[in-house]
């Protein structure tokens, strides 16, 4: 590894990250980079920000959270939602196409059943998609403020 | 921010004590990042009320949210991330007016040194020379470029907060450690720290 590698690694190490045995070993034998990253580490810890808390502020904190913060709930997994979604999509058509549906059909209730499953298939997709955006209105909020076209837009 | 291992196993239990009912658990937690958090109100609202009710709103935020943090990453950067979205709806056009601004930058510097009395001259010194690297930066960028240093952000972390990609992240943090290097090899403090 030559210096100027060592050096690039030291100057754009990232918060805590550990140097691979390449870099170790070039700053054990190189006293000029060595000393770089002594003086990068140095100036890092200096420039941290480590103050303590204001205990009026931690108070106003708690006092506003105690008057009015909703107690949190634990989110449900968006994974088991979809998930969820993606099972209810399939079991329709197997439904559909089962035998003992496909006898109603051939009975002479046939266009009734039809319509009415229909029916019922629907609302339940839209009862569904009103539960889903209920649950996971914040989270939906939020995707859409990050979407690329907005960062750029909130820019400049 | 050191032994951040140990932290975040401290702010889990802290999580999970809240999660299982206990309202009260949430103190430690504003304990220790309420200081972070008035930081980047610092950094991003002029006006001194906006910063304290934006400390709040911060955190009456991640309490009602909780539920949704998975866990997966720190804590901390998840809070960092409420603060920094907080901060850019209350102010979209305050933020590039105030971020690059250098005596803005210089009386954020002078508020934080205020909390921490025995670190002034040395501090001092390092800051003029990020402030020398991120003056006339996009504001995006000079945040992200503060939040490194100042907040103990890593690169992934700012990256997925501000939008601003990784590798130009990285190339301003090298300008600037290059720029601190030159600061400390003219500064006084070479015997102090034996470097
Ligand atoms: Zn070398």
């Amino acid at each position: 590894m030559t210096c100027k590698e060592a050096q690039d690694r030291v100057l754009t190490r990232d918060q805590d990250e550990s140097f691979d045995a390449a870099v170790h070993a070039h700053l054990l034998a190189c006293p000029r980079c060595r000393r770089l990253a002594q003086r990068i580490a140095v100036a890092d810890e200096v420039l941290r920000h480590t103050s303590a808390a204001d205990p009026e502020q931690v108070d106003a904190v708690m006092a506003t959270i105690d008057k009015n913060g909703a107690f949190p709930t634990r989110a449900h997994s968006l994974l088991r939602w979809l998930l969820g979604g993606a099972l209810l999509l399939t079991a329709l058509p197997v439904v559909r196409h089962s035998d003992p549906f496909r006898f109603l059909l051939g009975s002479g209730l046939g266009p009734r059943v039809d319509l009415s499953v229909t029916v019922a298939i629907g609302s339940g997709l839209v009862v569904y998609m009103a539960i889903f955006v209920a649950a996971h209105g914040d989270r939906l909020d939020a995707m859409i403020r990050n979407l690329p076209s907005r960062r750029i837009f909130r820019e400049r | 921010m050191r032994d951040d291992a140990g932290r975040d196993q401290e702010d889990l239990a802290a999580i999970r004590s809240v999660l299982n009912g206990h309202r009260n658990a949430f103190r430690a937690l504003v304990e220790r990042y309420q200081p972070a958090v008035s930081a980047v109100g610092r950094r991003t609202l002029a006006a001194r009320e906006d910063r304290i009710d934006f400390v709040q709103d911060v955190f009456l935020k991640a309490f009602a949210h909780l539920g949704q943090f998975s866990g997966t990453g720190r804590f901390y950067s998840w809070l960092m991330r409420i603060a920094y979205t907080t901060a850019i709806n209350r102010s979209a056009r305050a933020i590039p007016e105030v971020a690059t601004d250098p005596e803005f930058l210089s009386r954020v510097w002078y508020a934080d040194r205020e909390r921490e009395p025995d670190r002034t001259t040395e501090r001092r010194a390092l800051w003029d020379a990020i402030v020398g690297e991120i003056a006339g930066l996009p504001a995006q960028l000079a945040l992200s470029v503060e939040f490194f240093f100042v907040l103990g952000l890593r690169y992934r972390e700012i990256a997925e907060m501000t939008g601003v990609p990784v590798n130009t992240l990285k190339s301003h943090i090298h300008r600037a450690r290059c720029l601190l290097r030159e600061r400390l090899d003219r500064s006084l403090w070479e015997d102090q720290y034996d470097v």
